[in-house]
């Protein structure tokens, strides 16, 4: 998490500070009455400070607690002589072992890799397949690509092939019709 | 009272008719499916329903979103209990003892006290409710500016102190970039575009509802794509009518949960989540059976189910009486209440005296249905958790995508959800929470105008800001609550008390 915390800490401490400049630079209307106080760059310039501010708390945080890690380190290095009466007991000391995650039993590994191809499928769907199609056909496309593919394991058999593109096949189906008929006759809401 | 109590029977009546019976029931029962469905959470289902109720009556249309909420929250115990995933984040708790039941072949008993422990605590909820909520829009009349401006920054701290116990830095952070989101768009007092570079629909600001889709939504997607599903705890259902030898046996720790979980609820921003694990810790803490804590205690299941049930009405009571959410959820249900006309806020009480307890009837109602079906539909609605979520999530997306261009019919919409969505999974796994950064989006405006126009009223003095005694009381509970956030506090208090309890030791020993 600490390479996190400081890749993060960073990225607030840049974001915070632009965003205050970016709020010093609007206009504060003076030429109709405006002050300061009710300048439109007033609030969101001292968001800006405070998240700067709070991200360098953070960065902070993040290299003594670094530093700490290494010094503690060097000391355990140095315990491992024999002639040391023993390790001191800050060893354990710094961030602290993880905390075990309880509930996760009987889960499978995560995977980066469904995560990228539901992110780029969710991204497709949202800015390219939605108004170049019939919206129905956009769904179909969208819910038949990301079931086969998260259900690929099963395409290895011609058997399994046949019944996994069916299953898709048929939710796909279904959603193009379901939404649209839900939204668009019974609540008279507007579809993209 | 007498007054209130004559607006509630008559609200419970209004929903007798077959068309309110027939919205409570489809709501409830839907939400109590979406509650079950690891991935989907009672805010996302809120959120959607608002897009399909849109052209419904206000009242049909707020019955409708209340019931969904009620029905998730209870819901959400399902997964918890069986697939040991809480449904929604407000079920966490559930699962430490109920899914333990469920393995020692309890799974029909720890569903039956959740169901109860659920109903119970939406009934000391709603009371709570119908009392609290008419003195407290009478308090917040004497609010001014520079009270909704502390209001503001204390939900943003509170928020950020409870829902990141482990590192409250990251929960505040969270709250100010949200507050940051809700700067975008055109101001209220010159209508000056900030943040747009003259980008028309960045003018127009970034719309509540696609922001919470998306991390509420999108966000939960990838998270169930980057975990695939576990598999649910299976075998013959004993019975799911609970005991009431049982239920009863424990009424100390259901009303002490009740009570917290409403507190929990009215605190802005913190909501069932904490309100479940408030009333568990509290329920273990004076338990003659803390043993069994985590092992299947009914005890530790009854006090999280009726803790997060509770803060459903309690998160209610500021919305209805400050225009502030009492958690993520309710942070919808506000924006819904202001799409269908109707005013929250302190003047409630004055405009529509009525509506506080039409909404109490609402939660009423909603909590009969989820009691009636939760016992009834248990082993049909246990199906719902055997769809697998790879067939499931695209379709979750379908709906993500449609709720949010529905509210505006515009199309940027759907790309700040895409956006949200995005930046929300990171943040996540950065360990940064997102309640309070919906919290922020919805203070932000509140924020804003209060802090420049009680500038503008004192001319440029910060004395009001300090001196009035509620601004007073708000700032320095902001304080406290920073300063114990403080690692260095913390460690100089813990050195303290120990000290204490040494001297304290001695002396009893001399």
């Amino acid at each position: 998490m600490s390479r996190t915390d400081l890749a993060s800490s960073i990225a607030l401490v840049i974001f915070g500070l632009a965003v205050a400049f970016e709020s010093w630079r609007m206009p504060r209307f003076e030429s109709i009455g405006g002050s300061i106080l009710n300048a439109p760059g007033l609030v969101p310039g001292i968001l800006g400070v405070i998240i700067a501010l709070l991200g360098a708390v953070m960065l902070t945080r993040t290299l003594l607690a670094q530093r700490r890690r290494t010094v503690s380190g060097t000391t355990a290095a140095a315990t491992v002589a024999p002639d040391e009466q023993g390790p001191p007991d800050t060893l354990t000391s710094g961030t602290g072992p993880d905390i075990a995650v309880e509930g996760t039993g009987g889960l499978q590994a995560p995977s980066n890799t469904r995560v990228l191809v539901a992110l780029v499928l969710g991204v497709v769907f949202g800015t390219i397949l939605i108004g170049r199609m019939p919206f129905w056909l956009a769904v179909f496309v969208f819910v038949f690509a990301s079931i086969v593919y998260n259900e690929r394991a099963a395409l290895k058999t011609r058997s399994g092939a046949i019944r996994i593109l069916l299953i898709a096949g048929a939710i796909a189906g279904a959603t193009g019709f379901a939404v649209p008929f839900v939204f668009e006759r019974i609540f008279l809401v507007t579809l993209p | 009272m007498g007054e209130g109590l004559g607006y509630l029977f008559q609200a419970v009546l209004s929903f007798l008719t077959l068309s309110a019976l027939f919205n409570i029931a489809w709501a409830t029962l839907l939400g109590i499916v979406v509650g079950m469905l690891p991935g989907l959470t009672a805010t996302l289902g809120v959120a959607l329903l608002t897009t399909l109720t849109f052209t419904m009556p206000s009242g049909d249309a707020i019955l409708v979103l209340i019931c969904m909420y009620v029905g998730a929250i209870y819901g959400g115990s399902r997964s918890a209990i069986l697939l040991n995933i809480p449904g929604t984040p407000a079920n966490a708790a559930t699962s430490l003892d109920g899914n333990p039941l469920a393995r020692q072949g309890k799974a029909g008993k720890a569903m039956g006290i959740a169901t109860a422990g659920s109903f119970l605590g939406s009934i000391i909820g709603m009371v709570l409710l119908a009392s609290i909520a008419p003195g407290l829009a009478e308090a917040a009349l004497k609010f001014q500016s520079y009270e909704f401006f502390w209001l503001a920054i204390f939900g943003i701290v509170i928020a950020g102190r409870l829902t990141a116990l482990e590192d409250p830095l990251k929960g505040w952070i969270a709250g100010f970039l949200g507050l940051l989101v809700a700067m975008v768009g055109a101001e209220g007092i010159y209508s000056y575009a900030r943040f747009s570079y003259g980008n028309t629909d960045f003018s127009g600001g970034l719309g509540l509802l696609p922001v919470l889709v998306g991390m509420f939504g999108f966000t939960e997607i990838l998270f169930v794509m980057y975990q695939p599903a576990a598999t649910a705890v299976s075998g013959a259902l004993d019975s799911v009518i609970p005991k009431v030898r049982e239920v009863v046996k424990y009424w100390q720790t259901i009303i002490r949960s009740g009570v917290i979980g409403t507190l929990m609820g009215l605190i802005p921003g913190v909501g069932e989540d904490m309100g479940a694990w408030v009333s568990y810790a509290a329920a273990r803490g004076s338990s003659k059976e803390k043993h069994l804590f985590g092992k299947g205690s009914v005890e530790g299941l009854i006090a999280a189910e009726t803790g997060n049930n509770a803060a459903v009405p309690g998160a209610l009571i500021p919305v209805l009486t400050l225009a502030v959410p009492g958690s993520a959820p309710a942070a919808v249900l506000l924006a819904a209440l202001f799409i269908h006309g109707v005013r929250p806020g302190p003047l409630i009480m004055i405009e529509s005296p009525s509506f506080v307890y039409e909404v109490t009837a609402m939660v009423f109602m909603a909590t009969l249905s989820m009691g009636f079906f939760g016992i009834l539909l248990t082993k049909p609605l246990l199906t719902v958790l055997r769809i697998p979520p790879t067939r499931l999530m695209p379709i979750i997306m379908v709906l993500c995508t449609v709720g949010s261009f529905a509210i505006a019919s515009r199309m940027f919409d759907v790309w700040v959800m895409l956006a949200f969505g995005i930046i929300g999974f990171v943040l996540r796994r950065a360990g940064f929470p997102l309640a309070p950064l919906i919290l922020g989006v919805v203070l932000g405006p509140i924020l804003d105008s209060n802090l420049r126009r009680g500038l503008l009223l004192s001319d440029g003095s910060i004395t009001p800001f300090i001196m009035r005694p509620i601004s007073a009381a708000l700032w320095i509970a902001i304080l406290i609550t920073v300063l114990l956030g403080v690692p260095a506090v913390q460690r100089a208090l813990g050195r303290l008390f120990k000290g204490r309890k040494a001297m304290s030791k001695s002396s009893s020993d001399a």
